[in-house]
Parts: structure tokens; sequence; C-alpha cells
């Protein structure tokens, strides 16, 4: 029952049950879901599935008609949606959890929690808007007749790594956001790269083979690679494929290793946010 | 550690570095090779000790900037102390102030929801006492509505109506009562005299002597970050308003170039307050019931002196003044004096008044010290009695001899 506030840590409320901040967790991300949406006409459950929906209608009309990427490619425009929504949740989930903190700053100042719980919040309400879109990427599999693969359960799993991989990044850039305002611009012009060197509007066996084994490397491109194979199209070339022996690794560690890293850097930085917003 | 102790501190310090620049884009930090930049200390609070005891109401008190702020948000575990350690026993409330997490784009009923999760309750709890929430807040109309489009006086209906329910049994509560209406504030009081009556500890930090003098326990006065000691609600007064005084003063010699003379060994007051017919210092009377006002008195030097009080109305009518000279009294030149002024009928109509204390020199014209509003008290009367004062009077005819009026 004691709580206790030196120079080396910080008075913490030790006695208070996990479940209360449970409660908080969950408050925090349906009331960050609903404000994300408010005032718009549509109302938010349209707006989450039309922006990736609009994004790949775009993208869809762009690599058909014009520049011709999805011939030949199987499946082409399932491809597309998949990649565009994993990577859509990606970029939003890490773009608005890095001003959590900074916008939360009023709650910071003046009450006592685990900071973490508001970029975990932010990245769960995030991840309501994947699960909408997931089941419209559900909804298209069905009618495309290409069926339910075996594998399918698998994507779970890929789910999970991507949450890993998005939760390490907020945790890391809410935390520099606080010092530094640049990691705003500095992060979307990262984006920018990624989405690029990210196989999301071209398959990975398009990239030249003498660059495959680097853009192997990319978590991102492993996760929508994988998520692919198992849910569209047996065939799909993943990194498993390019790269061998410890290389294979790396894009499975990489989430796990940002997650840890992000974290010890989060719990490091959260004792002088109310301080330093 | 004692267990009738529910925060305590010790040597308590906080420095915040206040950057001369401050970073927040990288190139700063590049253009200065990645050193750290020049800062200036600036000292919140300077070896703070003190213990709180368990259901004690406990104030801080203290001019703006004097530390009340970032001494609660160490309580709260907002702040690290920069040297020293704050020790809490028992469950904290986590609220410093009103209002704390409302979302201006929610309506009232989910920003209920959500303050509530940040309080510490479980939604099933805010659900059971929603009923309860917004019978107190007056606002069951307006729960569907959205809170950017509240007043604030609305505003702090509701966050008060929150955060009453919080169920920890220490309370940090950081000036509450600036707004609402009086029947609001009233109803804040009722809640104050509930929890004290519960037994649950409160910190309540503020400006308005009013308020602290009715509930607390024991007063820390702060100034500059530096601990003036802890006194008696009657002592918080006078050494709050001694405090104003200084710092007018300092004002004054920063104007004038004239430092102000200080005090020395004076006669000078110690606490002012005023006890009901049983003994008891209360805040709330009925007219005709006796009242004592007792006046302490500090006389290193052993002075005569001629003590004064006087009544004035919360609006700043004088009511009434005696001092002991008038009165033919007489005043012990002993070090320490406790003095009396008995009202066997105090005939004040219903009101809020404040005492104020001078003493002064035997020969007139030296003023040792002089103090407003040191005390406050309500007067109630079950009558229709109007006016200032209740007067003993009688009706009647020429020819009918009168009844007293009862």
């Amino acid at each position: 029952m004691g709580v206790t506030a030196s120079p080396a840590k910080p008075a913490e409320p030790t006695s208070r049950p996990s479940k209360s901040y449970t409660n908080l967790l969950r408050e925090l991300a349906i009331s960050d879901y609903k404000v994300k949406y408010q005032g718009s006409f549509l109302g938010g459950y349209v707006w989450t599935v039309a922006k990736p929906l609009l994004l790949f209608g775009v993208l869809y009309f762009v690599f058909t008609r014009f520049v011709r990427f999805g011939d030949g490619v199987p499946n082409y425009a399932l491809n597309l949606l998949l990649g565009i929504v994993l990577w859509t949740y990606f970029a939003d989930a890490t773009t608005r959890a890095m001003a959590s903190i900074v916008e939360r700053g009023d709650l910071i100042r003046k009450v006592y929690f685990p900071r973490m719980i508001i970029v975990v919040a932010t990245s769960l309400s995030s991840l309501i808007t994947l699960a909408f879109n997931l089941v419209v990427v559900a909804v298209f599999i069905a009618f495309s007749g290409v069926g339910l693969q075996l594998t399918a359960p698998l994507f779970l799993a890929l789910v999970l790594e991507l949450y890993a991989l998005t939760l390490g990044c907020s945790f890391l850039l809410a935390a520099l956001y606080v010092r530094f305002r640049d990691f705003r611009h500095l992060w979307e012009l990262g984006l920018q790269l990624l989405f690029y060197a990210s196989p999301i509007i071209y398959p990975l066996s398009f990239v030249p083979s003498r660059w495959q084994p680097l853009f192997a490397l990319n978590p991102i491109a492993q996760i929508i690679q994988d998520a692919r194979r198992v849910l569209i199209s047996p065939t799909a070339l993943t990194t498993m494929d390019i790269n061998h022996s410890a290389l294979v690794a790396v894009p499975y560690a990489i989430p796990v290793i940002v997650l840890f890293l992000g974290y010890l850097y989060f719990d490091y930085a959260a004792s002088q946010f109310a301080e330093e917003i | 550690m004692d267990k009738d102790v529910a925060i305590s501190s010790e040597h308590l310090t906080k420095v915040f570095r206040v950057p001369l620049e401050r970073t927040t884009s990288l190139r700063q930090l590049a253009a200065r090779g990645f050193r750290p930049s020049g800062s200036r200390r600036f000292e919140a609070l300077h070896d703070i000790t003190f213990a709180i005891k368990r259901g004690e109401f406990f104030s801080v008190i203290g001019p703006n900037g004097s530390g009340k702020s970032t001494l609660l948000k160490i309580m709260a575990g907002i702040y690290r102390p920069t040297s020293g350690r704050v020790a809490v026993t028992g469950d904290l409330s986590p609220f410093i102030e009103l209002g704390v997490g409302f979302n201006a784009e929610l309506t009232a009923r989910e920003n209920v929801f959500l303050s509530g999760a940040i309080l510490g309750l479980s939604r099933a709890l805010v659900e059971e006492r929603f009923d309860e929430i917004v019978q107190f807040s007056e606002l069951s109309e307006f729960m569907d509505q959205k809170l950017k489009n509240y007043s604030s006086g609305m505003l702090v209906r509701l966050a008060f109506a929150l955060a009453i329910q919080a169920h920890a049994d220490i309370l940090l509560v950081d000036e509450v009562l600036a707004v609402g209406d009086a029947g609001f504030q009233e109803k804040c009081f009722d809640v104050f005299r509930r929890f004290k009556a519960e037994g649950r500890t409160i910190v309540f930090v503020s400006h308005d002597m009013g308020s602290v003098q009715e509930f607390s326990d024991r007063v820390l006065l702060l100034n500059r970050g530096q601990a003036r000691g802890i006194f008696s609600p009657a002592g918080a007064a006078v050494e709050y308003s001694r405090l104003n005084e200084e710092h007018a003063n300092m004002l004054l010699a920063d104007e004038t170039g004239v430092p102000a003379v200080a005090g020395g060994n004076r006669a000078r007051i110690v606490s002012v307050d005023m006890l009901d017919g049983k003994g008891n210092a209360t805040h709330a009377y009925q007219r005709g019931q006796p009242a004592t006002v007792r006046l302490r008195i500090a006389n290193p030097e052993r002075q005569p002196v001629n003590a004064g009080i006087a009544i004035y109305r919360n609006d700043g009518l004088y009511c009434f003044g005696t001092n002991t000279v008038v009165s033919h009294a007489t005043v012990p030149t002993d070090a320490e004096t406790v003095l009396t002024l008995d009202y066997p009928c105090m005939n004040l109509q219903q009101g809020t008044y404040w005492l104020t204390a001078g003493l002064f020199g035997a020969r007139l014209g030296t003023v040792y010290e002089m103090r407003e509003r040191l005390y406050s008290f309500h007067v109630g009367q079950a009558d229709g009695y109007e006016g200032v004062v209740y007067l003993t009077h009688q009706w009647g005819t020429p020819d009918q001899p009168s009844r007293p009026a009862p």
C-alpha cells in the first residue's frame, strides 16, 4: 500500500488495481475513435472504410489502365487492396500515436497514470479501423472467387506482428515528438519512402532480383507478402523465398526489437513528459 | 512509517530547469553541437517537510507562484522531486483539477464515462452511479449535448459531480470553488463536510482563506517555494495577511526605492477565531446566540497594548467595532496573551461576516498591527426581520400598552 516519490522513482500508486487502468485504456481508445470522425456527415464507419477504398480505387485505376503493373499478376486487385489496408493502418496509427502524448498534454500535466496507456489506446483505436477494413477485404475475397485458404488463420499472427511493429514505432515517435517537433515532418517523409520501398502497389517479384534480398529485410514487405500468401495466393513470393539462413529471421525480429526499444525509451522519457510538454 | 500518516514529505525540493532557449527542433540541437543548452534554475519548492495525518483536512495556501500546485503535482506523482522524498500511504485520487480529460467534442454522457475512467472508476460503477451524478450536477436535460456547448458553470458542476465519486481515501483538490454560483458552492461544502465525516484525508490547495479556514485542521503556508510554517486555520489567516503585506511592501519598496520597515519586536496578532456557546471554534451561528472572539497576542517587549476587533459584513459594511480602551478593559502585558471578547447575544442579521483585528499603542496613533478579514462566520435567522442588526423592539398604540416582540 505504499507509494513513494523520490528522485529515483516517481510516486506511483502501486496499490491501484490494474483493473481501473484497463477501463481507462478502453475509454480512451473508444473516445479517441469517436473523436476522430466527430462532426463528419457520413459518420465514422463510412469514412473508416471509404478512405482505403478510395485510395485503392485510384491506385487500381492507375496501375491497371495506365501503368499496367497489374498485367499478368494474378489477383492484382485483391493484393493491392490488402496491401493498402495493412499499410494504411501502419501509417495512420503511427502518425496519430506520435502526436497522442502532446495532444493529451492537459491530461498528463494534471493526472497521474501510466503514460503508455495513451499510446496504447491510440493504437487500439486504429486497430478498430483496421478491423472494419479487413471486413471489406474479406467481402472482396469472398466475391472474387479466390475462396478461403487453409492458411488463413495464420493471418492473425501477421496482424499481431504488424501491431507489435506499429506499437514499437508509436512508443518511439510519441516520446521523441514531445522533445522534437521535427518528427512530424521526418516521419511523413519516412512513411513516403517506406510506402514505395514496400511491395504495396507492386508485387515483390517485380523488384530486380539483385535488390530483392535488401527489400526482403523490410518487415512491412514481409508482413504484406506473407499476408498475400496466406489469404490470397499460395504462390505469392515471400521474404522467406528470397533470403536464406539467418537473414530470414531479420524482418520477423525487427518488430520485436522495435517494440522492446520503443518501450524502454518511452519508459525512460515518460517521467519528464509533464514538465516538457 | 507511522500508520496514522497519509502523506509525508521530507526535505522535498523541486528545481525546474527553464531552458534559456527551448530546443524543439533538431536544427537548433545540431547547431549547438548537441550540447545541452544553458538553462536557468528555478527552485519551485525548497526543503519542504510535513506529515499529513490520516483523516485530516490539510490545506496548502500561498500567493500565486508560491509552489502550491507543484507540491500537489508531486504528491499526485505527476512530477518527481529533485531531492527529498514524498511518501503516500493509501489510495490516492488522481484528480487535482476539475474536468481533467473532458473532451469538448463528446457529449456529457460520454464524458462521464471517460472522466470516470480517468478517476479510476470501473465502468460498472459509473453506470451504477450515473443517475446520482446527473442529479447532483443538475444537468439532466443536457446530458446528450456536446461539452463544447456547455457554459463554464455547467462544466464545473458536471466535473464536481464526477470528482466526488472518486472512492479514494486520499483526495487532492486544487482550487475548485472559484467557479459556480453560491448555491452550488454550498453543495460543494456539504460534500467536504461529508468527506470529513467519513474520515477521508483531503489535501486542499487554494488562495481563498475563507473556505480554507472553514474546513481545515491545519494549514501549510507557502511563500516562494518555502514553507512559512504549519498553522491552525485561525493562525494561518493572520500569517497569510502578514505575508501579503510583505509582498505589498516589497512592491512599494521597488517603486519608491525606500525599503519597508521591518516589524521588529512589536506586539503582533497570533490568531483570531470565534467560539460558540460551548467553546468550539465555529463558523455558523444563529442570530441571538452567544459568540466569543478569541484573540491571541504575542508581545515580546511587554508594551502596553490597545486591542481592537471589528466586524464587517461580506460586502464591506462596517457593522461594529470595539477596542480595549473604549471599553475600559485592561490587556495584560505578558509576552503571550489570550484575550476574549464576549457577545452574549450576536444580534447581527443573516449574512456572512468577517473579523478584523488591530493592535495599537496605548497612546493614540501608534499602530502595531492591523489585519483585515481574519475570520469569517455566517449568521442565520429563522424569522423575517430585515436589515443589518436586530434591535429590541415592541409595537403598540398610544392607548394600549405594547407587548415586546418575540
